[in-house]
């Protein structure tokens, strides 16, 4: 009985072509993004730890314990004062700069490159100068303020103040980054919008009003979305410039979990907290888009 | 001030300037400007400033602005500590490895979900997309865990691999592929050229743009990293630079929470200066660049 011998048609080659190109990235994919997602999800239903030899199941306590566990309780307030403040002050603060630098100006790349500098730099290294300038004592901060008569502020030691401390330090390193952004999608914008707008007689902030804010809304999104997501796994700031602040006052989440993790080995904890961070992470990620979706007229 | 309805671009020279070149408020905006010059530079001049003041005159108050004495001890005492040609060379290894290679997996697979057809391509998008969105932190514990069996912990690959493919690059070089003209892509299989000669050869080149500007990105943060890096390395060999220089910090604490003992930080900003230095230096040379890559993020995303 003679065999049949197939040869593959295009399409089927092409399959197999696929599939061999992608080979790589879908196990490193699988390895290293599926499996730990998971795996992290089962943790968190186990009294589970590195070093133990056997993981007895628990349910959703560990869920119960986080939920009730006032440090976690506390990272969680603390994120949403963080990521309220750096993301909506700092988008004020680079619209702006970018407003101001989006017109015929002299030294305008100069500007642009002093803005940007603080971003391209170590967050450690950084961290470093403002720990020495936000010092009690010996701080340049509050040494300028003595001239005005006012006294120390306890810049990092005074749990009321240390969370402005940390928003403003990263105020200032990434102010620059989103101003460039803001500053592109400014330009994008056709002058000719600017020109009938004269014509029927609109001053600065009626243009500013109709036709840059609507045409801005991708831009503006985008910039919420990525600053939201970025500040809310601040992790190096912390380690480096507060440890979690004092009484906890800087502690943010991604740092409480890596020390639930890594220095306390408390994994299944851990691994509750992280859901419950993403579910909210996620939760507040969805509302933007549909917020700024529904007004998409115009 | 009415403005007479002339017909828009035949206004007189002279009005043109009067509008431009308004002199009081182009100096409103310098002043303004300047001033958060000063504001964004000064925290380098001062850590440079401070990197070379001893121990005793960093803990005088009222702090003085430029060294009574210049010393170089600060630095002495940073590079015994840490072996900085180590740390830079182990930090560049894992950046370019890094880059190199999630731009080169991430581009491959956004070619092949953008330009090749086979079965479940659809499905299988969705399910990458889904799940690469998912924030670093929820599989930090996990993917420790998968070192430690590995037998990657404290070493480069257990550095550098968890880290190659990201869900915006992949996205980023997706978007880049759909814009590339299939009719390229067809003219190239008429001529019989493999699927990855495609890639390679013709595709590649076309999208240079996009692969310098998340390469440069790319770079920038991935300088910065900490996280992982702290998790992962154990031993000074293979420390990266935040973690040098964080640890130069930790030295500084005087044993309390976050109180800082001053008398150490000459030591803490001058392991800042060496990490900030470089770093400055070439983005003043390649600034450009940054802003080139800075832009098209956004514009893309």
């Amino acid at each position: 009985m003679a065999r049949k011998v197939t040869k593959l048609n295009m399409r089927q080659k092409e399959a197999l072509n696929a599939y061999v190109l992608l080979l790589v990235p879908l196990l490193l994919f699988a390895i290293f993004y599926y499996y730990p997602i998971l795996e992290a999800l089962r943790w968190s239903f186990y009294n589970y730890n590195f070093l133990a030899k056997s993981h007895p199941f628990v349910g959703v306590r560990n869920y119960a314990r986080s939920l009730s566990d006032q440090t976690f309780i506390v990272t969680i307030k603390n994120a949403i004062y963080y990521t309220l403040a750096t993301v909506f002050v700092g988008m004020i603060l680079s619209l702006g700069m970018a407003l101001g630098l989006n017109q015929e100006l002299k030294f305008k790349g100069f500007y642009k490159v002093a803005f940007f500098a603080p971003v391209v730099t170590s967050v450690v290294a950084t961290s470093i100068i403002f720990a020495g300038l936000y010092d009690t004592r010996l701080g340049l901060l509050n040494y300028l303020l003595s001239f005005f008569g006012i006294p120390a502020v306890g810049w990092i030691t005074n749990p009321k103040v240390s969370m402005l401390s940390v928003i403003i330090y990263s105020l200032w390193k990434n102010v620059g980054f989103n101003m460039i952004i803001f500053l592109a999608g400014l330009q994008a914008i056709p002058p000719v919008f600017y020109e009938v707008g004269k014509v029927d007689g609109a001053n600065r902030w009626h243009q500013f009003r109709y036709i840059t804010l609507p045409l801005l809304k991708p831009t503006i999104l985008f910039v919420l979305v990525t600053s939201f997501i970025r500040a809310f796994q601040q992790f190096t700031l912390i380690h480096t410039l507060t440890l979690g602040g004092p009484m906890d006052s800087t502690r943010l989440p991604v740092y409480h979990v890596w020390e639930v993790y890594f220095k306390w080995l408390k994994c299944g904890e851990a691994s509750a907290q992280v859901y419950i961070l993403f579910v909210l992470l996620m939760g507040v990620t969805l509302l933007y888009f549909r917020l700024l979706k529904t007004e998409e007229y115009y | 001030m009415v403005r007479t309805m002339k017909k828009i671009g035949q206004e007189t020279s002279k009005e043109r300037h009067r509008y431009r070149a308004f002199r009081p408020r182009s100096i409103v905006f310098h002043i303004i400007f300047l001033l958060i010059t000063f504001i964004m530079l000064f925290p380098f001049f001062w850590m440079t400033i401070s990197s070379f003041k001893p121990r005793a005159e960093l803990a005088l108050f009222p702090p003085t602005i430029f060294p009574k004495v210049w010393t170089l001890g600060n630095y002495e005492t940073a590079l015994g500590k840490i072996d900085f040609v180590r740390v830079f060379f182990n930090t560049g290894i894992y950046v370019t490895v890094k880059v190199v290679g999630a731009i080169f997996l991430c581009s491959l697979s956004g070619f092949v979900f953008a330009k090749m057809r086979f079965p479940l391509r659809k499905e299988l998008f969705f399910v990458l997309i889904a799940t690469m969105m998912w924030p670093f932190f929820v599989r930090v514990g996990p993917l420790y865990s998968i070192m430690v069996k590995l037998h990657w912990v404290n070493t480069y690959q257990g550095l550098i691999i968890p880290s190659l493919i990201g869900p915006f690059t992949f996205f980023f070089f997706h978007q880049a592929m759909m814009s590339v003209p299939n009719s390229l892509i067809g003219a190239a299989k008429i001529d019989g050229v493999s699927w990855f000669g495609i890639y390679w050869r013709i595709v590649l080149p076309n999208i240079k743009a996009t692969i310098g500007a998340t390469a440069i990105i790319a770079f920038m943060w991935s300088w910065q990293d900490l996280l992982w890096p702290l998790i992962i390395i154990s031993t000074k060999d293979m420390f990266v630079l935040e973690m040098a220089v964080s640890l130069l910090m930790s030295m500084m604490r005087a044993g309390s929470e976050s109180t800082i003992d001053f008398s150490g930080y000459g030591v803490g900003v001058a392991g800042a200066t060496i990490s900030v230095v470089p770093a400055l230096i070439i983005f003043v040379i390649l600034q450009k660049w940054f802003v080139k890559s800075t832009t098209i993020s956004g514009l893309k995303g």
